[in-house]
């Protein structure tokens, strides 16, 4: 009788103890009694992203090699064409894979480092990208590692098109509202309407991306700074936040150009 | 029944419950495994025994689920005391006596979490969820006790 009165006691004054109170002590029980089923459902999550992200690698990988197999048939009837016209073909470009190891400044997230084999063979500024989209530009190698910008950087600019070829225009980052960054398409022809979701693609004009890169898709018209001009908001196809291994593009012979916009 | 028995009855149901915790949590027709335990508990530990046994698991589903730690505390001890008073009144160590006792405590304890402590009572809970998951509880505490008399004998 006495310990149960006793084990209800406990139980009120538990009970009457402040949130702040609860939680701390809800939270020595966690990191003591309970740790070992935390780290247990820490590992069993941990274990499930890295399958999911896997699947997603997969399912990237199989389409990059159907795209590869589609574009080596291009290549070989651009030769066949090309000796048959007599004209000399450019060497093909390539590109170089390389890991973000890190942030060269604490506090600037618009800026990344990048590491790996076969940097140093490629001319800066050079474009980034991974499987789904442009990631940044890569400004110069400071010894074996490649320094760059996101598409966030207040720098940054690239010259885009829709996919079917019909608008151009430049797209640089903004930051709406002070929220996260979006990228804003200027220079768009005033009579040309995008409609919403439309794919904006790398034009590949000044040889610093390749062409047809995806950027993003057109999330709705802006109507700040000037009235006269069109603008569209556009929703980045990569968030800096989410990128691990980029792909860096390795131009067979890039033009001499200082202009950002590619 | 030798106390080796009886914690072999009670232990595994908890210790399965915060294992599976993330699978179980996600799906609120799922057993809860640690009111089985509590429920196992009361049946055959003395009620003060069951009231400690309640106050503790509760500070620990609590802890785990981060609920609030106090009115589940007080809920798990008034269920294991409450459970262990009627044992008292209705003795048996048939299996039938075990799947209502177990059946009914688990519906009813459900529902009071769900009134006073979780997101509120609503007729799919009342009617569904809350005697498919005290359904799956008494399933998973006659496997249990299964299981401890096949391995204590």
């Amino acid at each position: 009788m006495v310990a149960a009165v006793a084990v209800l006691a406990a139980c009120g004054v538990v009970a009457a103890l402040s949130s702040t109170r609860q939680s701390q002590l809800q939270a020595a029980i966690r990191t003591t009694v309970l740790y070992p089923f935390t780290s247990l459902h820490s590992f069993a999550a941990e274990r499930g992203r890295v399958a999911a992200r896997n699947r997603v690698l997969a399912a990237e990988r199989d389409s990059l090699a159907k795209l590869v197999t589609h574009y080596r048939s291009l290549v070989r009837e651009v030769r066949d064409l090309s000796s048959v016209a007599g004209i000399t073909t450019r060497t093909g470009s390539t590109v170089v894979a390389a890991l973000q190891p890190g942030r060269p400044r604490i506090g600037d997230p618009t800026v990344f480092e990048l590491a790996g084999p076969g940097l140093d063979g490629g001319s800066y500024p050079s474009g980034v990208f991974t499987g789904t989209g442009l990631v940044g530009v890569a400004r110069a190698l400071y010894g074996d590692v490649a320094r760059g910008e996101f598409w966030s950087h207040i720098d940054f600019r690239v010259s885009v098109v829709t996919e079917d070829g019909s608008v151009s225009g430049i797209a640089r980052p903004i930051y709406p509202q002070a929220g996260q960054a979006v990228l804003l398409l200027e220079g768009a022809p005033f009579r040309a309407d995008i409609p919403d979701g439309t794919a904006l693609v790398t034009s590949g004009v000044t040889g610093i991306y390749p062409r047809g890169i995806p950027v993003g898709r057109v999330r709705e018209p802006w109507a700040g700074e000037a009235a006269w001009m069109k603008r569209y908001l556009v929703e980045p196809a990569v968030r800096p936040g989410e990128v691990g291994g980029v792909l860096v593009w390795v131009p067979s012979a890039a033009p001499a150009s200082d202009d950002p916009a590619g | 029944m030798r106390a080796r028995t009886k914690w072999l009855m009670i232990a595994p149901l908890p210790l399965l419950h915060f294992t599976l915790h993330p699978v179980l949590s996600g799906w609120p027709g799922a057993p809860d495994l640690l009111v089985a335990g509590l429920l196992v508990g009361s049946l055959t530990l003395r009620w003060d025994q069951a009231a400690l046994l309640g106050c503790t698991v509760g500070l620990l589903e609590a802890s785990m689920s981060l609920e609030p730690a106090g009115p589940m505390m007080l809920l798990f001890a008034i269920a294991g005391l409450v459970g262990g008073l009627l044992r008292q009144l209705i003795y048996s160590d048939s299996d039938r006596v075990l799947v209502g006792f177990v059946f009914l405590g688990s519906w009813l304890i459900l529902l009071v979490r769900l009134l006073f402590v979780g997101q509120g009572l609503h007729s799919a809970a009342l009617f569904v969820e809350a005697p498919l998951s005290a359904a799956l509880t008494t399933l998973a505490s006659w496997l249990g006790r299964r299981f401890a008399l096949a391995v204590a004998s």
